[in-house]
Order: structure tokens, then sequence, then C-alpha cells
């Protein structure tokens, strides 16, 4: 009675595989990150400075830091976001609160899905020619922007939706019960206990909006533009801008001689500013689930 | 207290979930200010028939529902029936507390701040909601110093009764209970007997229980359905001790469900 056989051992053994393996592929997963980040900053550290990231390009984008482009990156990530947020939450919170399943809700849901889906060049080519050109809005921030939004949306609205959908069918049968309409259900309790999820959807929208190059190459980022030094308000949302993705491969690939530390120096700011905004994603979420307790 | 008065009747009550049809011919009359429970095994559609009576199935969706309603003699599939208004007069308890994640305090104004605008909602008034609510459920001596503290830290059975407190503002007249007491242990199931015997003359009051034993301590007035039909419909004792169609005495001796 109760004693192990042949065949409990080579379960455990079987067990014991199966754990190992799985933890072998979680720490593939963290080691490249750890070596990427660390192998960036060694190569960068001999330029990392304030001056770096406050002077513009210099000599031909050889010399000098990343003033400009990284305004131009924090111009296009937040209008890209002013522009996506209210229509993606509005969006997402029609089609969880309001929308009845229907053959047209299912293609709306449909298209969402696909249109996350969509390669980052398509949007590109999309943003050329329904803002920059068919809108007549040319080659510029407010286009750019427009296109990063087109492109974030979908995946804004499936998280919103989420984060909606989180929020207990109990709360909403509290408020249907006492007379509240929809709106006031929204208002008054889906909205205050999913705006953590919510925050956090859009946050993380920001690290895709900064690090893409193909949507904003083609609809208002350029290769070099000189900004004042030091005045965030120097580009307006009509000019051309440059964008850190961007200048990471111009400097890379296109412009011959560029010291190493270079181009090490702008991908480890825009990881930066990637990681400090998901931070800030991460800090807010457990502030704000620490107050609501379900 | 008038036992000639009807709050709620229903007529040939048909409904629908997509093809499958969960109420079939119901036709009822519930007492004004009594306690009817309604049993019966599950998927017999107590829950469903309860809550037709404040129209909360709709918000489902794909619900058909045919036949009349009457609450407190209106028929509430009238063109000019107001679902707001119906929800205020007729309101529902669940079988898990669900207040909702704010104070105790808003948690019972809840209702009111919806219903009313908000030049006439006075500090003094809400108070006086809030105090006079509580003490009918007697929670106001545990609670009034406590008003502040989330509703969902209370004890499940202090949840519940803020529940039902929060109601009360509204000045309901039919108070649904979806098995109210299935999440609650005895001591607090007791309690929640003992206040429903309390609001009952005041609010007429429809629970649904699996419990046959608690449909008899608490109930006036009982109902036995299955498969979605009303099978009987009579006095509590009357039920439980000469029911009159074969399938309540099998169900009532444990035969089956």
């Amino acid at each position: 009675m109760f004693i192990r056989t042949h065949l409990t051992r080579r379960k455990k053994r079987h067990e014991l595989y199966v754990k190992y393996v799985l933890l072998l592929m979680t720490l593939l997963i963290i080691l490249p990150l750890i070596l990427i980040v660390f192998y960036l900053i060694y190569q960068a550290a001999p330029i990392l400075s304030l001056d770096f990231l406050l002077k513009n390009p210099i000599r031909g984008m050889r010399d000098g830091g990343i003033w400009a482009p990284l305004l131009g990156t924090i111009y296009l990530v937040l209008i890209s976001l002013l522009i996506a947020t209210p229509i993606g939450v509005f969006a997402a919170v029609y089609l969880n609160e309001y929308a009845r399943e229907s053959w047209f809700t299912r293609v709306i849901n449909l298209a969402v899905v696909n249109l996350a889906g969509v390669p980052s060049i398509v949007h590109a080519l999309f943003g050329l020619g329904a803002f920059v050109l068919f809108a007549g809005i040319g080659r510029s921030i407010l286009a750019a922007s427009m296109t990063l939004a087109i492109m974030t949306l979908p995946v804004l609205i499936a998280s919103t939706k989420e984060a909606l959908a989180a929020v207990p069918l109990a709360f909403r049968q509290a408020c249907w019960n006492v007379g509240a309409t929809r709106w006031q259900t929204i208002r008054e309790v889906v909205l205050p206990n999913s705006i953590s999820g919510i925050l956090t959807g859009i946050i993380l929208q920001v690290s895709r909006a900064a690090g893409e190059t193909a949507p904003i190459m083609f609809t208002g980022a350029v290769f070099y533009k000189a900004i004042q030094e030091g005045d965030l308000l120097a580009y307006g949302l009509l000019d051309q801008c440059m964008a850190l993705s961007m200048h990471l491969f111009t400097i890379s690939t296109q412009v011959p001689d560029v010291p190493a530390a270079l181009p090490y120096g702008t991908a480890v700011v825009l990881l930066g500013v990637v990681l400090l905004v998901n931070a800030l994603a991460i800090v807010l979420r457990i502030k704000i689930r620490s107050r609501k307790k379900w | 207290m008038n036992p000639e008065r009807h709050s709620i009747i229903t007529r040939d009550l048909n409904l629908w979930y997509g093809t499958f049809q969960a109420l079939q011919n119901v036709s009822l009359k519930v007492v004004d200010g009594l306690i009817t429970a309604l049993i019966g095994p599950s998927g017999c559609g107590k829950t469903t028939l309860l809550r037709c009576f404040n129209r909360v199935n709709e918000r489902f969706g794909n619900v058909i529902t045919t036949g009349e309603i009457r609450i407190l003699d209106k028929n509430i599939y009238d063109a000019d029936v107001e679902l707001i208004e119906l929800r205020k007069s007729v309101g529902m308890v669940f079988q898990r507390p669900n207040p909702l994640p704010i104070s105790v305090y808003e948690n019972v104004v809840f209702g009111l701040r919806l219903h009313t605008a908000r030049a006439q909602l006075s500090r003094a008034r809400l108070d006086e909601a809030v105090e006079s609510a509580l003490s009918d459920v007697g929670l106001w001596d545990d609670l009034k110093d406590k008003l502040k503290r989330r509703a969902t830290d209370l004890q499940l059975e202090q949840q519940q009764k803020l529940c039902i407190a929060r109601l009360l503002p509204l000045k309901p007249e039919i108070i649904l209970m979806d098995e109210p007491c299935s999440a609650l242990d005895v001591e607090a199931t007791r309690q929640i007997e003992e206040l429903m015997l309390d609001l009952a003359g005041r609010y007429t009051i429809v629970i649904v229980t699996h419990n046959m034993a608690q449909a008899r301590r608490v109930s006036h007035e009982c109902i036995f359905m299955l498969m979605g039909e009303l099978v009987e419909h009579s006095r509590t004792e009357d039920l439980f001790i000469n029911p009159a169609d074969r399938r309540t005495a099998d169900y009532i001796e444990g035969r089956f469900g």
C-alpha cells in the first residue's frame, strides 16, 4: 500500500524533466533581454551625458547629441496618443457595453483583430495615401501621428475592452437593479473600476509608437532637421521632425564613419524611454490595484 | 397588507432564451405585502421568472417574452413603461452579495444619487436616508461609525443586508430575492430570514430558494415550479402538508431534485 512503483517513479521523473525544460525556456527569454541591455549600455557608455540628450546632431550626424530626434519622438508619441485614446476608449466602451451580439459587431470585432495584425509598413502606405496626399496635410508631425494612431488603435481597443470586461457582472447588476441607465452604470461603476487596466493599455502603446520606424518614414519623419536646443515647443504640428527610431536607422546604415558609440547611445535612449514608460505603467497598475479589492 | 390586492399578476407568461423555452404559460398572482417563495429543482425557471418582474432578463439578449405581467396593476410591457422607473419600484437582491466597491454610505445612497437632481440632494437628506435604510435592515448600530468603510470589506452577511438597504431609499414596492442566503452561513441566514419577516408587510417580497426548509420558515405563500411550468401555488403550510399535485409531493419529499 502506498509504496512507490516503477510507474510512479517514471511519472515523477517526467514531472522533473518538464519542470526544468519549462524553467530553461523561461530563462531563455530573460537572458537575451539582459544581454542586450548591458551590451548597449557598455557600448554607449563613453557618449552618454546630459549634453547628448540636449544637443542637436552635428557634423553630418557624426557628432553631437540627439535633441531633435528625442523631441520629435516625444511629439509623435504624445500626439498620436491624444488622437488614438479618445477614439479607442470610446469605441471599446461602445463595443463592450452597448453593442449587442450581431453580425455588425462581429464584423467590427473581426476587423479590430485583423487590423492589429496589419504590418506597420502597410499602415505607412495608408498614412501616406490618406493623410499626406489625399487629405493634403503633407508630410508632417500631424500626418505621422495620425498614422501612428491608426496603427495603435486596434490594440488600444482590444486592451480597453479587456479591462472593461474584467469588471464583474455583479457590479453591473447592482446598478441595473436600482434603475441605473447604461451610461450611469459606465460612469459610476465600470470606468472607475477599469481605469487602471485602460491606462496600462494606453501606456503600453507608447512603447510601440516610439519604436516604429516604417509608419513615420513616409509620413513625417526626416533624416535631418536642426531645431532650437532646449526649446520644448521647437516643432510645429505641420513641421516635419526627426525621430529616435528613424535616427538610429539613419546613423547605423546611411551615414558613413559614424563613431560606434553614437548609434548605441541613441538605442539606449530609445530603450530607456520605452522602459521608463513601461515602468510607469507598472507603478500605476500597482498603485490603483492596491486601492481596489473585489 | 390587503389580501385582495395583488402586487404581481402574470397571465400566460412564456419566455424563450433563443429556442429554449424557459417559462411555459405561467399565470400567477402574488399577494401584496406577503413573502412568496419560488421553489423547484435547478433549471425549473424560478430565477428566470423572478427576473421577468423587473425586466432585467432583457439585458442578457436574445430573450423573447409573450404574455402579460402586471406589476401594481400596470402592464410592464406597455409602451409607456420606463424601465428605470420600474426597476426603482422592483428591487433585486442576489445570491452573492454585490455591494459596489465604494463606501457603505455611498452604497446606500447610490440609487438616490442616480434618480435625484443634484440640487435636491442635501447632505441632511442623504444622511437621513442612510440612517433610515441601515436601521431598517438592522445595520445602523454596527455600522454608524464605519460609514466610510469600503462596503466590500464588510462581513458577507453585512454585505447582504447592505444590498437590501441599498434598495430602500428608492421606496420600492417589491423586493425580489434570488437565493439571498446561499452564500451565507447558518447564523447569517437566520438573520436575513428575520430581516425578511421584518420587512414583509411594508414590501412585497418574492424569494427564490433551493432550500425548502427556508421556504417553509420564511414564506407565507409558496410556488412550486417544474420545467418552466407553475405546478402549484398555495399557502406555504398547505403546500408542504397537503400538496395538491403529485409532482409537488414528490419534490418536497425529496424523491427528485
